[in-house]
Protein backbone atom coordinates (compact mmCIF):
# COMPACT_ATOMS: atom_id res chain seq x y z
CA UNK A 1 0.00 0.00 0.00
CA UNK A 2 2.80 2.36 0.96
CA UNK A 3 4.57 1.59 -2.33
CA UNK A 4 1.41 2.26 -4.32
CA UNK A 5 0.96 5.60 -2.57
CA UNK A 6 4.59 6.52 -3.21
CA UNK A 7 4.28 5.57 -6.89
CA UNK A 8 1.05 7.55 -7.28
CA UNK A 9 2.69 10.59 -5.66
CA UNK A 10 5.69 10.31 -7.97
CA UNK A 11 3.48 10.02 -11.06
CA UNK A 12 1.07 12.79 -10.12
CA UNK A 13 3.58 15.21 -8.59
CA UNK A 14 4.52 16.95 -11.87
CA UNK A 15 0.84 17.80 -12.50
CA UNK A 16 0.23 18.97 -8.93
CA UNK A 17 3.48 20.97 -8.92
CA UNK A 18 2.69 22.47 -12.32
CA UNK A 19 -0.80 23.58 -11.24
CA UNK A 20 0.63 25.18 -8.09
CA UNK A 21 3.32 26.88 -10.12
CA UNK A 22 0.73 28.17 -12.63
CA UNK A 23 -1.23 29.71 -9.75
CA UNK A 24 1.93 31.44 -8.55
CA UNK A 25 2.69 32.66 -12.07
CA UNK A 26 -0.88 33.95 -12.42
CA UNK A 27 -0.57 35.84 -9.13
CA UNK A 28 2.74 37.33 -10.30
CA UNK A 29 1.19 38.23 -13.69
CA UNK A 30 -1.63 40.00 -11.82
CA UNK A 31 1.01 42.05 -9.97
CA UNK A 32 2.61 42.86 -13.34
CA UNK A 33 -0.74 44.03 -14.78
CA UNK A 34 -1.17 46.26 -11.72
CA UNK A 35 2.10 48.08 -12.45
CA UNK A 36 2.16 47.85 -16.27
CA UNK A 37 -1.43 47.57 -17.52
CA UNK A 38 -1.72 46.05 -21.02
CA UNK A 39 -5.14 47.58 -21.74
CA UNK A 40 -3.92 51.07 -20.76
CA UNK A 41 -0.95 50.56 -23.06
CA UNK A 42 -3.28 49.54 -25.93
CA UNK A 43 -5.59 52.52 -25.33
CA UNK A 44 -2.59 54.85 -25.20
CA UNK A 45 -1.19 53.37 -28.42
CA UNK A 46 -4.51 53.91 -30.22
CA UNK A 47 -4.49 57.59 -29.20
CA UNK A 48 -0.87 58.05 -30.19
CA UNK A 49 -1.23 56.16 -33.49
CA UNK A 50 -4.23 58.33 -34.40
CA UNK A 51 -1.92 61.36 -34.31
CA UNK A 52 -0.20 60.00 -37.43
CA UNK A 53 -3.49 59.90 -39.38
CA UNK A 54 -5.15 62.75 -41.28
CA UNK A 55 -7.25 64.90 -38.90
CA UNK A 56 -10.61 63.74 -40.34
CA UNK A 57 -9.82 60.02 -39.75
CA UNK A 58 -8.63 60.32 -36.14
CA UNK A 59 -11.94 60.41 -34.30
CA UNK A 60 -13.31 57.38 -36.24
CA UNK A 61 -10.21 55.32 -35.51
CA UNK A 62 -10.13 56.21 -31.82
CA UNK A 63 -13.88 55.65 -31.31
CA UNK A 64 -13.97 52.34 -33.20
CA UNK A 65 -10.82 50.88 -31.70
CA UNK A 66 -11.60 52.10 -28.19
CA UNK A 67 -15.03 50.47 -28.35
CA UNK A 68 -13.23 47.16 -28.92
CA UNK A 69 -11.09 47.48 -25.83
CA UNK A 70 -12.76 45.66 -22.98
CA UNK A 71 -10.24 46.44 -20.26
CA UNK A 72 -11.31 43.58 -17.99
CA UNK A 73 -11.13 40.98 -20.78
CA UNK A 74 -7.76 42.24 -22.02
CA UNK A 75 -6.36 42.18 -18.50
CA UNK A 76 -7.49 38.56 -18.00
CA UNK A 77 -6.10 37.57 -21.42
CA UNK A 78 -2.76 39.23 -20.71
CA UNK A 79 -2.51 37.52 -17.30
CA UNK A 80 -3.27 34.09 -18.82
CA UNK A 81 -0.79 34.47 -21.67
CA UNK A 82 1.92 35.83 -19.39
CA UNK A 83 1.48 33.00 -16.88
CA UNK A 84 1.58 30.43 -19.70
CA UNK A 85 4.66 31.97 -21.38
CA UNK A 86 7.07 33.13 -18.68
CA UNK A 87 8.56 31.49 -15.59
CA UNK A 88 7.79 32.82 -12.12
CA UNK A 89 11.32 34.21 -11.88
CA UNK A 90 10.90 36.08 -15.19
CA UNK A 91 7.53 37.57 -14.23
CA UNK A 92 8.88 38.66 -10.84
CA UNK A 93 11.85 40.31 -12.57
CA UNK A 94 9.43 42.20 -14.86
CA UNK A 95 7.33 43.25 -11.85
CA UNK A 96 10.46 44.49 -10.04
CA UNK A 97 11.66 46.45 -13.06
CA UNK A 98 8.31 48.03 -13.94
CA UNK A 99 7.53 48.84 -10.27
CA UNK A 100 10.65 51.00 -10.01
CA UNK A 101 10.50 54.73 -10.73
CA UNK A 102 12.52 54.30 -13.92
CA UNK A 103 10.40 51.30 -14.99
CA UNK A 104 7.20 53.31 -14.50
CA UNK A 105 8.71 56.10 -16.58
CA UNK A 106 9.60 53.59 -19.34
CA UNK A 107 6.09 52.09 -19.23
CA UNK A 108 4.52 55.55 -19.46
CA UNK A 109 6.29 56.09 -22.78
CA UNK A 110 5.65 52.68 -24.33
CA UNK A 111 2.40 53.73 -26.03
CA UNK A 112 4.14 56.57 -27.90
CA UNK A 113 7.05 54.26 -28.73
CA UNK A 114 4.74 51.48 -30.06
CA UNK A 115 2.63 53.90 -32.11
CA UNK A 116 5.71 55.42 -33.78
CA UNK A 117 7.21 51.97 -34.35
CA UNK A 118 3.98 50.79 -36.02
CA UNK A 119 3.65 53.90 -38.19
CA UNK A 120 7.28 53.80 -39.32
CA UNK A 121 7.31 50.03 -39.91
CA UNK A 122 4.26 50.35 -42.17
CA UNK A 123 6.01 53.19 -44.06
CA UNK A 124 9.19 51.11 -44.36
CA UNK A 125 7.21 48.14 -45.72
CA UNK A 126 5.45 50.39 -48.27
CA UNK A 127 8.84 51.76 -49.39
CA UNK A 128 10.24 48.23 -49.64
CA UNK A 129 7.29 47.03 -51.71
CA UNK A 130 7.63 50.04 -54.05
CA UNK A 131 11.38 49.31 -54.42
CA UNK A 132 10.76 45.60 -55.04
CA UNK A 133 8.12 46.43 -57.69
CA UNK A 134 10.36 48.92 -59.48
CA UNK A 135 13.24 46.43 -59.54
CA UNK A 136 10.97 43.79 -61.16
CA UNK A 137 9.98 46.18 -63.97
CA UNK B 1 10.66 39.88 -46.61
CA UNK B 2 14.42 40.63 -46.46
CA UNK B 3 14.04 42.52 -49.76
CA UNK B 4 11.26 44.65 -48.31
CA UNK B 5 12.69 45.20 -44.79
CA UNK B 6 16.48 45.17 -44.76
CA UNK B 7 18.07 44.77 -41.34
CA UNK B 8 20.23 47.93 -41.59
CA UNK B 9 17.24 50.23 -42.24
CA UNK B 10 15.25 48.48 -39.52
CA UNK B 11 18.08 48.85 -36.99
CA UNK B 12 18.57 52.52 -37.91
CA UNK B 13 14.85 53.14 -37.51
CA UNK B 14 14.77 51.42 -34.10
CA UNK B 15 17.74 53.44 -32.83
CA UNK B 16 15.99 56.66 -33.94
CA UNK B 17 12.70 55.72 -32.27
CA UNK B 18 14.35 54.58 -29.04
CA UNK B 19 16.49 57.72 -28.78
CA UNK B 20 13.56 60.00 -29.61
CA UNK B 21 11.16 58.49 -27.05
CA UNK B 22 13.35 57.63 -24.05
CA UNK B 23 15.93 59.43 -21.92
CA UNK B 24 19.51 58.17 -21.58
CA UNK B 25 18.69 57.04 -18.02
CA UNK B 26 15.70 55.01 -19.25
CA UNK B 27 17.69 53.48 -22.09
CA UNK B 28 20.49 52.54 -19.69
CA UNK B 29 18.00 50.95 -17.29
CA UNK B 30 16.41 48.94 -20.15
CA UNK B 31 19.85 47.89 -21.42
CA UNK B 32 20.83 46.72 -17.95
CA UNK B 33 17.57 44.85 -17.36
CA UNK B 34 17.21 43.24 -20.80
CA UNK B 35 20.97 42.61 -20.99
CA UNK B 36 20.92 40.44 -17.85
CA UNK B 37 20.48 36.66 -18.08
CA UNK B 38 16.84 36.89 -16.99
CA UNK B 39 16.22 39.81 -19.36
CA UNK B 40 17.65 37.83 -22.27
CA UNK B 41 15.42 34.91 -21.36
CA UNK B 42 12.40 37.29 -21.35
CA UNK B 43 13.41 38.71 -24.75
CA UNK B 44 13.68 35.20 -26.21
CA UNK B 45 10.09 34.45 -25.13
CA UNK B 46 8.57 37.82 -26.05
CA UNK B 47 7.75 36.99 -29.72
CA UNK B 48 5.77 33.94 -28.55
CA UNK B 49 4.03 36.05 -25.89
CA UNK B 50 3.14 38.75 -28.44
CA UNK B 51 1.88 36.16 -30.93
CA UNK B 52 -0.32 34.45 -28.33
CA UNK B 53 -1.69 37.81 -27.17
CA UNK B 54 -2.37 38.88 -30.78
CA UNK B 55 -4.30 35.65 -31.40
CA UNK B 56 -6.44 36.28 -28.31
CA UNK B 57 -7.00 39.89 -29.46
CA UNK B 58 -8.13 38.57 -32.83
CA UNK B 59 -10.68 36.36 -31.06
CA UNK B 60 -11.92 39.45 -29.22
CA UNK B 61 -12.21 41.32 -32.52
CA UNK B 62 -14.14 38.42 -34.09
CA UNK B 63 -16.48 38.39 -31.09
CA UNK B 64 -17.07 42.12 -31.62
CA UNK B 65 -17.73 41.62 -35.36
CA UNK B 66 -20.20 38.79 -34.62
CA UNK B 67 -21.86 40.90 -31.93
CA UNK B 68 -22.24 43.77 -34.43
CA UNK B 69 -20.09 46.08 -32.29
CA UNK B 70 -17.46 46.39 -35.00
CA UNK B 71 -17.40 46.26 -38.78
CA UNK B 72 -14.06 45.60 -40.52
CA UNK B 73 -15.13 48.16 -43.16
CA UNK B 74 -15.62 50.94 -40.60
CA UNK B 75 -12.01 52.03 -40.88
Amino acid sequence: MRHALLLATMLLWPFVASAGDLDERRAAAERYEAVASTSQMILGSIDKFAEYLPQHDRATLVETMTSLVDEGKIERMAIDVMAETFTLEEINALVDFFSSAIGQSVHGKQAAFSAELLQRTVALIHDGIARARSSVR
Amino acid sequence: MDIILDSRSTQRMLVEIFSKNYTVEELDAMTEFYGSAIGQSIIAKTPGYSRALALKMRELREEAVEGGRFSPTTL
